[in-house]
């Protein structure tokens, strides 16, 4: 079975997390929904020092206490932008993207199976610099034999212009393409000057648009989408947002449609209108609740 | 189903000639430790341990290991209960016995990936357990490690069909079990109750190895059953299986065993599952590599 690259990276030897470290785990979880595995730990106190070292807090324990106060959503939040990578790439987050490929498309071509119009909508939601956006669409395009004579395309939104217009140029450097499999940079991208060109076949796919997500009325807009990705996002959002953004995105979800969020993240205490579902080393959320008490796709 | 090749698998499983025996320096052992940790003395487990020097020595070797004390070295057996408790010692010698019972080849599955799943479906089994307050906490990891105990009895009693289960779940990505059923009309639940009440381990083990895939048909043991069942997919989905990817999406709230943990502990009701399959991921490094370095000890 695949298995995620960070969840086997190692500890460094003998990092014994304190309580208070962990009672921040707790915190990050509860208001921003990420959860930081042990692995993950040491990395975590290193930001929680540096933070401090700025605040001119001696103890951790303080620091847990100024996490938990009214305000210290606002100090989660500066917190995990030091931790999470905020670097974007192509192929990232693999059992995710082996999970759309193998289990979802699949899944979702069968429900679809008796539409009037055979069309698969994938929505990039904060797709920053869009290598998300066209790696799903190479997904597509590699899938042609389940996707025969269906109709795909990736919408994907940014709340940055510049993102957004670094996006539609779609030419990249060496470091965010390095997990593009060879075979595929051969056929999807196009080497000039300034890096290497994402194909037309390609662009063709995927359109890009900036969008505030808690902007309601462009949002109802998006409809019928079949999967959404939206990766580390929504720790930006205070609760009452992030409930928001949710709610707008299970109404854009058609109805055996696939929320995937980052390889981190929960929607336990934001909703309760979606069902977690568990594919190999992967997790998603699903619109509609299942009807059989196990499902087999081959 | 072919009635006769199950007719022929049930003739091979209930001949005892066919079927391993227990080792014999284990069998006191294993009685020993099925009490209740307040019975235990200290001095009784030591004597007992020290019999066998390898067992003495994977011991000390889990016992140091991050997953079970993080704190300070222990170099000797009652160096490792003081700092352990009797408990976590006695969940460490069950480790390393089970270990020593498992045959070097188990057809198609490495030995080392069999051992980390049945070891993480202990860890993970008695965490949620506790975690969600279940009144046989205590009884979980053992019964979590020795969940498939009948692999052990196909290994021997039906190398070839068992071999060839393994191919089929691997070529077709389904579930060991129903490839063993697909095969042999018998799958290692069934041959598991064969074997376990040869060797007369506990009512509640005999209940978990023979119904841990269809709990809801237990007699007894019932939520104890359903929780390893639950753990036991729960790790197979997460890269803790047996060395492959089930192909398919499991809403854990739709499975049998969910349904049937939640009749015998409504307070099951509203777990954080997206939290807990994070947490289970805090096992996979630590169970990769402990069991690979336990393996080379043998």
């Amino acid at each position: 079975m695949s298995t995620s690259a960070s969840a086997r990276e190692p500890n460094p030897k003998n990092f014994v997390p304190d309580l208070h470290l962990l009672g921040i785990r707790d915190v990050i979880y509860k208001t921003a929904g990420i959860f930081q595995r042990d692995h993950k730990l040491h990395l975590l106190k290193v930001r929680c020092t540096l933070r401090m070292k700025e605040l001119g807090i001696g103890l951790l324990r303080d620091y847990f206490q100024y996490l938990t106060k009214p305000n210290g959503q606002v100090e989660t939040t500066i917190l995990l932008n030091g931790i999470l990578v905020g670097e974007t790439r192509f192929f990232r987050s693999m059992p995710q993207l082996d999970a759309l490929r193998k289990i979802v498309l699949p899944k979702l071509v069968a429900a679809k199976s008796t539409a009037a119009a055979r069309t698969l909508k994938i929505w990039s939601a904060g797709c920053s610099t869009g290598e998300e956006a066209y790696t799903l669409a190479i997904i597509l395009l590699e899938a042609s034999s389940l996707l025969d004579d269906w109709t795909g395309s990736v919408l994907a939104t940014d709340l940055n212009q510049n993102s957004v217009e670094h996006a539609k140029r779609g030419i990249y450097g060496e470091s965010s393409t390095r997990n593009v499999p060879p075979p595929l940079r051969q056929k999807y991208f196009v080497k000039d000057a300034t890096g290497l060109s994402v194909s037309p076949e390609i662009r063709a796919l995927v359109s890009f648009q900036r969008l505030n997500l808690l902007d309601g009325r462009p949002l109802s807009m998006i409809a019928k989408t079949d999967v959404i990705f939206c990766r580390n996002v929504l720790i930006h959002f205070d609760m009452a947002s992030k409930t928001r953004v949710i709610e707008h995105f299970h109404n854009s979800l058609s109805p055996a449609g696939v929320l995937f969020l980052g390889h981190a993240e929960s929607l336990f205490g934001v909703s309760n209108n979606f069902s977690l579902l568990h594919m190999p080393a992967a997790i998603a959320y699903e619109k509609t609740k299942t009807q059989l008490a196990k499902r087999r796709l081959l | 189903m072919n009635g006769t090749v199950r007719e022929q698998a049930l003739r091979k499983l209930e001949s005892i000639e066919n079927m391993p025996s227990i080792p014999a320096i284990l069998e006191p052992l294993l009685r020993y430790l099925s009490l209740p940790v307040d019975e235990l003395q200290v001095q009784k487990v030591v004597d007992m341990i020290s019999n066998d020097e390898s067992l003495t020595v994977q011991c000390l070797h889990l016992a140091n290991s991050p997953l079970y004390c993080r704190w300070q070295a222990v170099d000797s057996l009652r160096g490792a209960i003081m700092a352990l408790g009797l408990g976590k010692m006695k969940e460490v010698a069950l480790a390393c016995s089970f270990m020593k019972m498992l045959p070097k080849q188990i057809g198609g599955i490495d030995p080392v990936i069999f051992w980390e799943h049945s070891l993480a479906c202990a860890m993970v089994s008695r965490h949620l357990a506790r975690k969600l307050s279940l009144p046989f906490a205590e009884k979980a990891y053992l019964a979590g490690l020795l969940h498939d105990f009948g692999v052990i009895a196909n290994v021997t009693a039906l190398p070839h069909e068992f071999a060839a289960a393994i191919a089929l779940a691997r070529a077709k990505e389904i579930p060991l079990h129903e490839a063993e059923t697909e095969m042999m009309g018998i799958n290692h639940a069934e041959s598991g109750r064969i074997l376990a009440e040869l060797w007369r381990l506990a009512p509640e083990l005999i209940a978990v190895i023979g119904d841990h895939h269809s709990p809801a048909q237990a007699k007894t043991n019932r939520g104890l059953v359903a929780l390893v069942g639950l753990v036991d997919l729960l790790c197979r989905m997460r890269g803790l299986g047996y060395g492959y990817a089930e192909n398919r999406i499991v809403n854990l709230l739709e499975e049998e065993a969910y349904a049937t943990l939640l009749e015998e502990c409504p307070l099951v009701r509203g777990a954080d599952w997206t939290r807990i399959t994070f947490e289970l991921d805090n096992y996979m490094y630590e169970v990769h590599n402990l069991v690979a370095a336990l393996y080379r000890m043998q």
